[in-house]
């Protein structure tokens, strides 16, 4: 009894090892291995179907469709997000239902939508409820849902907060949506500058010099714009406050232009010549010499603060020829960065603080180029086509503005940080040049 | 493990007692048995599992899609020869030739031997016919076709040479073994090697990814295993490696999501595993 | 060998034509780039001439025909630019010529400011030309300085590539409006 209890001990042992061995090989070795790199899809897609409108009585102004175009012209502005065409979705919740238990998640998984987006209208009198959600298509779950109540007038803050809500779940921030843009324009043969949402929405010109005005550029807190200006016949800069309305003036000898703000402080570095050469010094907002930060024969101009505020790119001829260099303002030290080509200027220092986007002016075109503030990885994000100038950054990083003279006149056009989507943002009477986005908070 | 180690020692020991115990004997008999089966066992499974037509590791590039271009060009070639062979002055001789052979087959059908003989005789006639007209048609590949054809027709003789056939018939016999024999172990694996790349191709590009979510497009690297079935269905998908990065890890779920159904998967496989390795070095 | 004197000869006259036909494209450049209604240099040097003639027959000429002369030289002070390379401020010899001329026209009429101008053409930045038109003005400044003339007589200003004289999107457009212009105050 004994033996046979162990022969079969035995042979179940044996059975036991073969058949994990077995699985063990199985788990190990069954599986071929094949690299994915190369994702063909750069943007998350997302579906933004018809708005329910619960408005009882004929609207005269359909407010779903305004709001849903807001939403999809607003996320374009992520650079990330591509809202997939209408006529691509093969059901609309508009009819139906718009939440979590009322959507078939395969119906939107199927046409490739990563997201969806189902938003609702309710007019009353004067102002305007929209509920929106956003829910993930392929874990099936809804992510988050705002309602927003407003003027009618207001809806398109309203949409835009919501897009803010996306981009801070999507990336932890917010977005441009907050963004004014400032921006020069022509007003009969005259240059006066102009302030727009970030999308060029609703220009309205700030200044009325009959002159020529150039270099705009925001404070951190956005209540301040720096400009250059010839109104008194010299270039100047001008320091205008935007909400008291109030103009100061820096006025040295000599040109007093390309100011730039020093992040979170009302203290701003310029190019003056006052000396007879060209340096950058750092000025107090009432036009007090704090200190000279450049120190070279020739052209020091175009200062440009990292987003810590501890370095500052600027344009130099001291090799011959204007090219980028940093210098750190710490340890004094000045590092040449752009070395291809022989003309490199207007650095803009991305709000990550890891890239400068520059012109690179060539013998036919100019170009828009991007660099790492190492000097590494340059790369060319305009083709050639007409003068493309002035680049700036958006808040988040993820786009550049700049103006362009492709289509004949100057025009301020917006792309992805790498260089795709290349979109005129605003036409108006006239040319438009100096675009820059406001830091997030501006003017809340 | 214990038991096991005390029916070595106590088989050991029967050993060492001079065969007193004829069980323990038995024992030692049946576990020698048993060992040598299972480590047979092991054997063929590993063999199993390579010969299971799921090769261990496939180099996935261009130089592979090439070469089984190639491949199928080289299987479509004998056709072509076909062609040339009947045009219209071979055909003649071709023809006259077979009916030469068929009168010759209806008066000597009771000699078989000699049949034999002059069916032979007459084949090499209609090769080296065959030769000629191929040599006028100078382009390389024809050529090469050619010489493979040779070497085809010459197997051919010598090891159906016993079988009477008539020349007409030979050639043809000749090619169409070619076209099959000689490449089927070559096929199963380009076969498997351009259903990879159909994944690939088609993973790409249901794979949505930015940078500038992810925050970085550095390290990043996911590895999603799934099961392949027959029809294309993608079963079983679970992450073998996460990335650390929530939106890139989620952003290759949907890619391998969307991608469902893939290609039906090729003939003989009943199911296919594979492991994906993402990493969005693609691009710049 | 009368072959090949004959040869030798059709070379020489064949490189000397080459050497002429250059050396007169070079002097059609220098006219092109000044403007049409402004005299060439010969003739500069032979107004310079006349007006050192004119001093010497000062008791013979009257005072209106000075006059006259004094609003033409007038008019050609304001008239005449001086240009530069692409992102260059550095003076021509013919700007050289040009400033002193300018110097002696300063220097008899010593009651005249002047505003010198630095311009650019539209290649390069609005902010870089800034400061290059700036350079331009200044160099020819300082050239006047040199030469004697008071440096409270002489302003400048920049305008960069804001103020083009010329609006040709090609090199003859852009090399007019790379200037240092005078202005009387």
């Amino acid at each position: 009894m004994i033996i046979f209890f162990k022969k079969k001990y035995y042979i179940i042992i044996i059975i036991n090892l073969f058949i994990l061995l077995s699985f063990s090989n199985a788990f190990c070795k069954d599986y071929t291995y094949i690299n994915i790199n190369n994702p063909f899809i750069k943007k998350i897609p997302v579906a933004i179907p018809d708005f329910k409108n619960r408005t009882s009585k004929e609207y005269k102004i359909d407010y779903g469709e305004k709001a849903r175009q807001i939403l999809v012209n607003g996320l374009s502005f992520t650079g990330y997000i591509k809202t997939i065409n209408k006529g691509a979705y093969i059901y609309m919740p508009s009819k139906t239902g718009i939440t979590k238990q009322e959507i078939n998640f395969k119906n939107w998984t199927i046409i490739g939508a990563e997201f969806l987006i189902t938003g609702v209208i309710t007019e009353i009198k004067d102002n305007i409820k929209i509920e929106l959600r956003l829910f993930d298509t392929f874990k099936e779950n809804f992510i988050l849902g705002k309602i927003y109540t407003g003027a009618k007038s207001d809806i398109r803050i309203m949409v835009h907060r919501f897009c803010s809500e996306i981009s801070y779940y999507l990336t932890g921030e917010k977005g441009i949506f907050n963004s004014k843009l400032v921006f020069i324009s022509t007003v009969k043969k005259n240059k006066e500058i102009f302030i727009s949402d970030f999308d060029g929405y609703n220009p309205k010109q700030i200044t009325h010099h009959k002159s020529i005005t150039l270099s705009p550029s925001w404070s951190s807190d956005g209540q301040f714009v720096a400009y250059t200006s010839y109104v008194k016949g010299n270039p100047d800069i001008y320091i205008q406050n935007l909400k008291k309305q109030k103009i100061s003036r820096i006025g040295f000898k000599g040109v007093n232009i390309t100011p730039d703000w020093v992040p979170n402080k009302l203290v701003l570095a310029a190019c003056l010549s006052y000396s007879g050469d060209h340096e950058i010094y750092l000025l107090t907002i009432k036009g007090k010499i704090i200190k000279r930060i450049t120190n070279n024969w020739g052209i020091d101009i175009s200062p440009e603060f990292s987003p810590d505020g501890k370095k500052i790119a600027f344009v130099s001829k001291r090799s011959g020829t204007p090219q980028i260099y940093i210098k750190d303002l710490d340890t004094n030290q000045v590092k040449r960065i752009t070395f291809n080509g022989n003309y490199n200027t207007s650095p803009a220092w991305s709000l990550d603080g890891n890239r400068l986007a520059y012109i690179g002016v060539g013998k036919a075109h100019n170009n828009i180029y991007v660099i790492g503030t190492d000097g590494s990885q340059c790369i060319q994000l305009t083709n050639n086509a007409g003068n493309n100038e002035d680049p700036a950054w958006s808040s988040d990083s993820n786009l550049i503005t700049f103006t362009s003279t492709r289509e004949g006149v100057s025009r301020i056009y917006v792309m992805t940080a790498s260089g795709d989507e290349q979109r005129c943002l605003l036409k108006l009477e006239g040319s438009q040049t100096d675009p820059e986005w406001s830091l997030v908070n501006a003017n809340n | 493990m214990n038991s096991l180690y005390s029916l070595i020692s106590r088989g050991f020991l029967a050993i060492n007692n001079g065969y007193k115990n004829k069980h323990n004997l038995f024992l030692y008999v049946i576990s020698l048995f048993l060992h040598i089966f299972f480590f047979l066992g092991l054997f063929f499974i590993q063999n199993f599992n390579s010969a299971k037509i799921f090769p261990q590791a496939i180099s996935v590039n261009l130089g592979s899609l090439v070469s089984n271009f190639k491949e199928e060009i080289n299987i479509s070639q004998p056709n072509s020869v076909k062609k040339s062979i009947n045009s219209p002055k071979l055909s003649k001789t071709n023809k006259i030739k077979t009916k030469a052979n068929l009168q010759k087959k209806q008066k000597q059908l009771k000699k078989l031997k000699s049949i034999k003989k002059k069916s032979y005789k007459s084949s090499n006639v209609a090769i080296n016919a065959k030769k000629k007209q191929v040599k006028k048609n100078k382009t390389d590949a024809l050529n090469n076709v050619l010489a493979r054809l040779k070497k085809q027709v010459e197997k051919n003789k010598s090891k159906k040479s016993s079988i009477a056939k008539t020349s007409s018939n030979a050639s043809p016999s000749a090619n169409t073994t070619y076209g099959y024999g000689s490449n089927k172990t070559g096929k199963i694996s380009h076969k498997i090697n351009l259903y990879n790349l159909k994944i690939i191709s088609q993973i790409n590009q249901n794979w949505a990814f930015n940078e500038r979510v992810a925050g970085t497009n550095k390290n990043l690297e996911a590895i999603i295993g799934i099961k392949i079935l027959k029809n294309g269905q993608i079963r079983n998908i679970q992450f073998e490696k996460n990335s650390g990065n929530k939106y890139f890890d989620n952003s290759v779920f949907k890619a391998v999501k969307k991608s469902n159904p893939l290609p039906e998967l090729p003939k003989g496989y009943p199911f296919y595993k594979v492991a994906l390795r993402f990493t969005p070095y693609g691009l710049k | 060998m009368t072959k090949r004197i004959l040869i030798n000869l059709g070379l020489l006259f064949m490189v000397s034509g080459l050497i002429l036909i250059t050396s007169c494209a070079k002097k059609s450049i220098i006219s092109e780039s000044a403007n049409a209604q402004i005299v060439t240099p010969e003739e500069k040097l032979l107004t310079a001439e006349e007006i050192a003639k004119q001093k010497a027959l000062k008791n013979k000429q009257r005072i209106r025909e000075e006059e006259l002369k004094q609003s033409t030289s007038k008019k050609r002070f304001q008239n005449q630019d001086i240009y530069f390379a692409y992102d260059s401020s550095e003076l021509m010899p013919i700007s050289q010529i040009l400033l002193r001329e300018k110097s002696a026209w300063l220097g008899k009429n010593s009651s005249i400011n002047v505003i010198i101008e630095g311009h650019c053409d539209e290649r390069g930045t609005t902010e870089y030309n800034l400061a290059l038109g700036e350079r331009r003005a200044l160099a020819a400044k300082n050239f006047l300085i040199d030469l004697g003339i008071s440096s409270s007589r002489l302003d400048t200003i920049s305008y960069g590539e804001e103020r083009p004289i010329n609006t040709g999107k090609n090199s003859a457009g852009w090399a007019k409006n790379r200037r240092a212009h005078f202005v009387i105050k």
